[in-house]
């Protein structure tokens, strides 16, 4: 039973250790090379839940199959429709976000797909803290992969 | 010694005078695609052909619809519909020119034609005339032609009674010897077959029309009128020369054909300037093409395949040829037109 607590304790103690560890996420990615941040005023929850679903819809618009109207040929191949995941807009109890995959140039602009030599996998973030009057959108690289729930997206 | 030594100079110096053009902050434009002048992909945006405005909008053209979409990313309107080869904005910024498709029954056989649309930047329809009224004010039959297999497949249906392929609002014209159908305001509309149309302020008047003989089947995109009254053109179809044998009732025999940039008089439809290669048939798009004059001296065109060309009529030379114009994700594509932008303005919204 002692040994049972132990342990117990030393579990609570390695999760309350693990958890000052964590860097906030804008730390982290700060320190990551090939970056880009943005960010943007919204004047209340209300308006930054608009703009992350406005931004979406443009996504999905980016993203819309069509034909040429006159050779017929897609505007996207299925491979590159299937590489370019808009994510789901996620409300949680500090924050909404969006993460997204693409492949995006140098420049951070989509359009992409892997078949380009100029672009590369990257993550579209797009964050909002709760109570904030501000929206983060962060462009880096996808590898090395970084886990959003290792860090403090806000603090 | 000196003086050779300073005419030497003054010709250097006028020779790098006479070669540079001002396309500061100038960007191509590909469809839906922006691109640095070296042709490299900068932004693409939704849409398969796109208008890109000063104040952020962009009006998005494809096979199922037309939008503008303003600087916050939101679609403001739509208009649904088989929207094709281009959409450009009125000389005042305000009007959307548009050629659009739709069925119509002749002889209860569902045919292919188009309809051209005049829509403000609200999304109402202004002014709309469909081909089979153009082509029969100008006295043309409006028989049908075979479509391309890929259209037919679109459309589910066989024949098009028309082929528009451009459409321009008239400029404001310099000089006063015009004819008179040549007035700031008026359209002109090109169809492949048909050759192009100058229509009224509202689209219902056909008031001229004109099929050169210098563009063999009236095979020419991208017919505008410039600044000067003259017809500016892609001329697809020029005949190099004739083959040797003609079989009778097969049509004209085997041609030699090549493509050129055009600037036609129109009161005698001679050639005023005019762009071939050496060999003519170095330069041949059969069925796509662009123009653009960029002042005075300098032509940007593009072909379908192999890139766009930045051209001095002075100099009868090639500031800048862009193949990467045309490639997208690695692979050279078949390409409508390519037009260059002032977009500083334009990007200051999307940064």
């Amino acid at each position: 039973m002692p040994s049972k607590f132990l342990i117990l304790a030393l579990m609570i103690f390695e999760g309350c250790s693990t958890a000052q560890k964590k860097n906030t996420f804008v730390q982290e990615i700060a320190n990551i090379k090939n970056r880009s941040i943005k960010s943007f005023y919204v004047s209340s929850g209300d308006d930054a839940k608009k703009y992350l679903e406005k931004k979406q819809k443009f996504l999905n618009l980016l993203f819309e199959q069509s034909k040429n109207p006159f050779t017929a040929r897609p505007r996207w191949s299925e491979k590159c429709l299937a590489e370019n995941n808009i994510g789901p807009i996620k409300e949680e109890e500090k924050h909404i976000s969006m993460e997204s995959y693409f492949y995006m140039d140098y420049f951070g602009s989509l359009g992409n797909c892997s078949d380009s030599v100029y672009a590369g996998k990257g993550v579209h973030l797009i964050l909002y803290c709760k109570g904030s009057h501000e929206i983060l959108e962060f462009k880096y690289p996808a590898e090395p992969a970084l886990s959003l729930k290792d860090y403090v997206l806000c603090p | 010694m000196s003086m050779r030594i300073f005419a030497i100079f003054v010709m250097l110096l006028n020779s790098s005078f006479s070669y540079s053009i001002e396309l500061k902050n100038y960007q191509l434009i590909n469809g839906c695609t922006i691109r640095e002048m070296n042709g490299r992909t900068f932004k693409t945006f939704p849409g398969q052909i796109c208008i890109i405005m000063e104040n952020g909008s962009i009006v998005s053209a494809t096979d199922n619809h037309l939008i503008l979409i303003n600087k916050k990313s939101e679609v403001v309107w739509e208009i649904p519909g088989h929207f094709h080869h281009q959409v450009n904005l009125s000389l005042d910024g305000k009007r959307i020119l548009a050629i659009s498709s739709e069925l119509i029954n002749v002889k209860q056989t569902p045919i292919r034609q188009d309809s051209l649309l005049i829509v403000d930047l609200e999304g109402k329809i202004l002014h709309k005339q469909i081909a089979r009224e153009i082509l029969q004010q100008a006295g043309l039959m409006g028989e049908s032609m075979l479509m391309s297999l890929t259209l037919q497949e679109i459309f589910k249906v066989k024949n098009e009674i028309s082929h528009f392929n451009s459409f321009y609002e008239i400029p404001k014209l310099s000089g006063t010897d015009h004819p008179s159908y040549l007035k700031e305001g008026n359209y002109i509309v090109n169809g492949t077959g048909s050759g192009f149309f100058i229509l009224s302020s509202n689209l219902k008047k056909v008031l001229h029309h004109e099929q050169p003989k210098v563009s063999y089947h009236s095979r020419m995109h991208d017919v505008q009128v410039t600044s000067q009254g003259n017809y500016l053109l892609f001329n697809n179809l020029v005949v190099t020369g004739k083959g040797l044998i003609d079989f009778e009732g097969k049509g004209p025999g085997p041609l030699l054909l090549h493509s050129a940039i055009m600037e036609l008089k129109p009161s005698n439809l001679k050639i005023v300037n005019q762009f071939e290669a050496t060999p003519k048939s170095m330069f041949y798009s059969a069925f796509c093409g662009g123009i653009q004059e960029l002042d005075k001296d300098t032509w940007l065109f593009s072909d379908v395949m192999t890139g766009t060309y930045i051209y001095s009529k002075k100099k009868k030379d090639f500031f800048a040829v862009i193949p990467w114009s045309h490639m997208t994700n690695d692979v050279y594509n078949p390409t409508q037109q390519i037009k260059a932008q002032d977009l500083s303005s334009f990007l200051d919204h999307w940064k």
